[in-house]
């Protein structure tokens, strides 16, 4: 005997939720599995821009806001842009920009794979120290765009003139500029607190 | 115990594969984008947990769709309780409605469903949408398969009132014996 409501069976029919919540979601079966270090990531769906020239340690930021981060770098810091990647759901993959000499990397969140921003963090542990010319008009210039001045600028006993902000992404700088050459003795005369010692620096040029 | 980690990788791929699935299912019996996102989390962290604890049988999505239901079980109590539409017990069962032969419209369906009381929701859903037997469906809902029985009768009578009532609205003009 049939009647309506053995009509009403519904198979499953697969569909597919929005794609935040796909990767917020998956992020956190990541991050309560414990699978962090043991998982094998996802291949990346865009390839990685091949560098022809070695900047050394390239800081890689993680913003929880792309777009808006790669504008206000431009407008802040003068940052350049040379490539952006933006993924079909709509997040910034990758980006690349210059701050004069400086290079540096950009993504959002993918919290699927690991990659969190200060926000999610609640926090930084690395400052980005940037050799900037006009110290003062550049933290006036960030505190009125929206970053948070932690300290005005100032010279220094270590014989720079400097300032901290923290960027409205979270991104601790500090902005500095040399106050002339020194000599060890100044330096230490300078800073009867602590006791300096330097050594000459190797660098990549040195053949051994 | 000593295959757990198999059994996390296994979960994340088993998440890649089957997200879809889970989420058609609750969407298509909640009609609600936002409630079936909630109850998908609930039911990923749920099967995470089994996996850590290690009471996982089989990773299926069989599986995966039984933890789902059982969330959804649980949002429909709560949200009986809410409402204080719960009735402890269904007593006096009134006229028994037989070979009821329309030809049901999905969409009216749905839109019926969500109108329902929801505990007569939750035995329907249950027993026809899912195609669930009596029994389990009783245990789903943790009454004895005799109230299920009898719960089922008046949520067919509820649900055919109201199904009746949504279609004389529109005026379809379809005959329910065509």
């Amino acid at each position: 005997m049939t009647d309506a409501f053995d009509r009403l069976f519904q198979p499953v029919m697969p569909v597919t939720p929005p794609a935040r919540f796909v990767a917020a979601l998956r992020g956190r079966v990541v991050a309560e599995l414990g699978l962090i270090a043991s998982i094998t990531l996802p291949e990346r769906t865009t390839p990685m821009p091949v560098q022809s020239t070695d900047p050394g340690v390239v800081p890689y930021l993680c913003v929880h806001d792309g777009v808006g981060a790669l504008s206000w770098y431009a407008e802040a810091f003068g940052a350049v842009e040379t490539s952006r990647w933006v993924g079909d759901d709509g997040r910034v993959g990758h980006a690349e920009f210059n701050i004069g000499a400086a290079v540096f990397y950009l993504a959002d969140e993918y919290p699927e794979m690991g990659v969190v921003s200060p926000r999610t963090l609640g926090g930084t542990p690395v400052a980005l120290h940037l050799p900037i010319d006009d110290v003062d008009s550049r933290f006036e210039t960030a505190v009125r765009l929206g970053a948070t001045g932690l300290r005005a600028p100032e010279d220094q006993s270590h014989g720079n003139r400097n300032a901290v902000l923290l960027d409205p992404y979270g991104h601790r700088w500090m902005i500095s500029r040399p106050l002339g050459e020194r000599t060890l003795e100044q330096l230490q005369a300078d800073n009867p607190d602590y006791e300096i010692t330097t050594r000459p620096s190797s660098s990549s040029s040195s053949s051994d | 115990m000593g295959d757990q980690p198999d059994q996390a990788g296994d979960l994340l791929a088993l998440y890649d594969r089957c997200l879809p699935e889970v989420y058609g299912y609750l969407f298509a019996r909640c009609g609600n984008g936002a409630v079936a996102e909630d109850l998908t989390s609930e039911t990923f962290i749920a099967a995470v947990s089994g996996v850590r604890r290690g009471t996982v049988p089989q990773l299926t999505a069989a599986w995966l769709i039984g933890v789902a239901r059982h969330k959804l079980v649980d949002h429909w109590r709560r949200e009986a309780a809410d409402t204080r539409r719960l009735r402890a017990v269904e007593s006096a069962v009134v006229e028994y409605v037989d070979d009821w032969d329309a030809r049901l419209d999905v969409a009216v369906t749905q839109q019926v469903l969500t109108g329902l009381a929801t505990h007569h929701r939750t035995a329907l859903v249950l027993r026809y949408l899912d195609g669930l037997a009596v029994p389990e469906v009783a245990r789903l809902i943790g009454r004895t398969v005799h109230a299920t029985e009898a719960l089922l009768v008046r949520a067919r009578i509820a649900f055919r009132r109201a199904y009746e009532n949504a279609v004389s609205d529109e005026t379809v003009g379809e005959g329910e014996s065509s």
